[in-house]
Order: C-alpha cells, then sequence, then structure tokens
C-alpha cells in the first residue's frame, strides 16, 4: 500500500512514465488504483515523429505492471516523510 | 475495481498490447484485471476493420488512449509504411548475459 | 526475536547510495528513499545506465534523474556500491 499511497500524494503533478516498450509519456498524473494502474491527463510522447501511435490522445490508462519508470520532480516528495513511511511498511508487512 | 477505465466506457479508445500491436476500438466492458471487451476494432496503422467484437486479456495491455473526437486512423494521413512498429514489451536484451560479461571485464580494468 | 527477511536488511540502506541491477541490462544508482515488498522502489539523484553491444563494443549511455519511482518487476538486484 506504500506506494499507492505515494502515488496518491503525487495526483495532479505533472510526471514522465517510461514503459517497457520505451515510450516516455509525459503528463498530469490523473488517477492511480492499488495496481499502480495510472491515468495521465495532457499526454506528451517523448518521440511522437517515431511513435505517432498516441497521437491525438490526451487522456490515457496505463496499466501498471508495463511500467519500468515514473520520473518525479524532487520537490513533489518529502523524503524524510517517504522513508518512515518506509520502515513502517517494512514494519507491518512482517506482520 | 479499476474505475480508471470508467470514464472510457462506449467511446473510441487506442489499446497497446505487449506485442507491440496498436487497436482502435470502442470499449464496451472491463474487469479488475483490465481485461478488455471492445467492439468495432480496426488497426490503428492502417485502419484495416479486424473485428466487430474484440476481446484482450488484461496481461496483454500496455496502455488505453481516450481518442479526441475526430481523430481518423493513422493510415489514412500517412501510409502505414512509414510508421515505426512498436516495441513489446518482454524487457529482453539479447545476449544479456554476454552483456553483463563484457561490462564486469571493463570493470576490472 | 523476530526474524529478518531479505527485504528487512534494506531498511538499513535507506536514505543510502544503493546499486540497483535491473532486467534489459540496465542498472542505476542512487539514494535509496523507500521500497516496499514487490522491490518497488525511489531513488533520488539517480543515474541509470543502460549497456548495449554495437557490432561486438560494449556502448553505455546514462541518464541523471533526481526523483525516479523504479517497478519492481524490473529489479534483479539491489547492493551497495563495492567503493
Amino acid at each position: 500500500m506504500l506506494f499507492f499511497s505515494f502515488f496518491k500524494t503525487l495526483v495532479d503533478q505533472e510526471v514522465t512514465v517510461e514503459l517497457k516498450n520505451d515510450i516516455e509519456l509525459k503528463g498530469t498524473l490523473k488517477s492511480v488504483d492499488q495496481f499502480l494502474n495510472l491515468k495521465l491527463d495532457n499526454i506528451e510522447c517523448s518521440d511522437a515523429s517515431k511513435y505517432p501511435h498516441l497521437s491525438s490522445v490526451r487522456n490515457i490508462f496505463i496499466r501498471g505492471s508495463t511500467v519500468r519508470y515514473v520520473y518525479l520532480n524532487k520537490n513533489m516528495v518529502d523524503t524524510n516523510l517517504l522513508q518512515d513511511a518506509a520502515r513502517r511498511e517494512a514494519m507491518s508487512s512482517k506482520n | 475495481m479499476s474505475p480508471l477505465l470508467k470514464d472510457f466506457l462506449n467511446k473510441r479508445i487506442v489499446v497497446v498490447t505487449t506485442e507491440g500491436q496498436c487497436v482502435c476500438a470502442t470499449l464496451e466492458g472491463f474487469d479488475k484485471s483490465t481485461n478488455l471487451l471492445l467492439s468495432e476494432a480496426q488497426d490503428r496503422i492502417s485502419g484495416s476493420h479486424l473485428a466487430s467484437s474484440y476481446m484482450v486479456r488484461g496481461s496483454q495491455i500496455v496502455c488505453c488512449g481516450l481518442l479526441e473526437d475526430g481523430a481518423a486512423a493513422l493510415g489514412s494521413e500517412e501510409t502505414g509504411a512509414g510508421v515505426t512498429a512498436l516495441k513489446d514489451t518482454r524487457n529482453i536484451v539479447e545476449d544479456e548475459h554476454l552483456v553483463w560479461k563484457r561490462v564486469w571485464a571493463s570493470r576490472k580494468q | 526475536m523476530s526474524m529478518d527477511t531479505p527485504l528487512d536488511l534494506l531498511k538499513l540502506n535507506l536514505d543510502e547510495i544503493v546499486f540497483v541491477k535491473l532486467r534489459g541490462a540496465r542498472e542505476m544508482t542512487g539514494t535509496l528513499q523507500a521500497f516496499d515488498s514487490h522491490c518497488n522502489i525511489v531513488l533520488s539523484n539517480a543515474t541509470e545506465t543502460i549497456y548495449e553491444l554495437v557490432d561486438g563494443d560494449l556502448k553505455s549511455t546514462t541518464k541523471d534523474s533526481e526523483m525516479v519511482f523504479v517497478r519492481g518487476d524490473s529489479v534483479t538486484l539491489i547492493t551497495t556500491p563495492s567503493e
């Protein structure tokens, strides 16, 4: 649940998602679910000339399992809070 | 459970699959594992008709994009031949062990 | 006394620089900010290196990012750098 909560704090921020098929999509994070499926709005494909498949698409659903990276800005994340949450998650998952 | 796709119901969407296939279709239904039921499916590149009813397993979905109104198949503007095929998502580099062997070798120097 | 699992050891590396090996001949170093049981991780000040063999020659490209989430299914190894 840690990363589900983490992504929920990033809603309405601009993120760049790199997929496992090497496509990079930049857009505003609109929603996330427990599988870390993402929904982005106003997307921009980093290599649109090479991959025009998503031209005339602004709103996109990305299946969590095909995400490789999500690039964020430093100022979006409170690192102290995140590290504490990770410690707590490690404790609780041990049950 | 995945309510994220609810906004796309009965709308034209682009579906990219893990094999690199790209399909335009109307979203008729979905479930929590992102299995999709599509209708009037056509190839995104060539615009050719694929099937009137099309079901895609959730495990094969990469992303689904909502098509803006009036967007045509790519093939009607440019011929499909000029479009680079999408890669698959297997994340596999051929002979990856050989690449790592070279990396470690260069690191020992 | 509770038993430590491999992931519990990662807790000790929070806020420290880690080396992560990834699928697809990639590796990444950066400061570990978070992880979970799927090996999903967040790194800050990360440098990704992608290795390729081009006509038998080893080529590497690097990419820097100030904050990145890495999905756990690409992760094959997490360790502290050898230096």
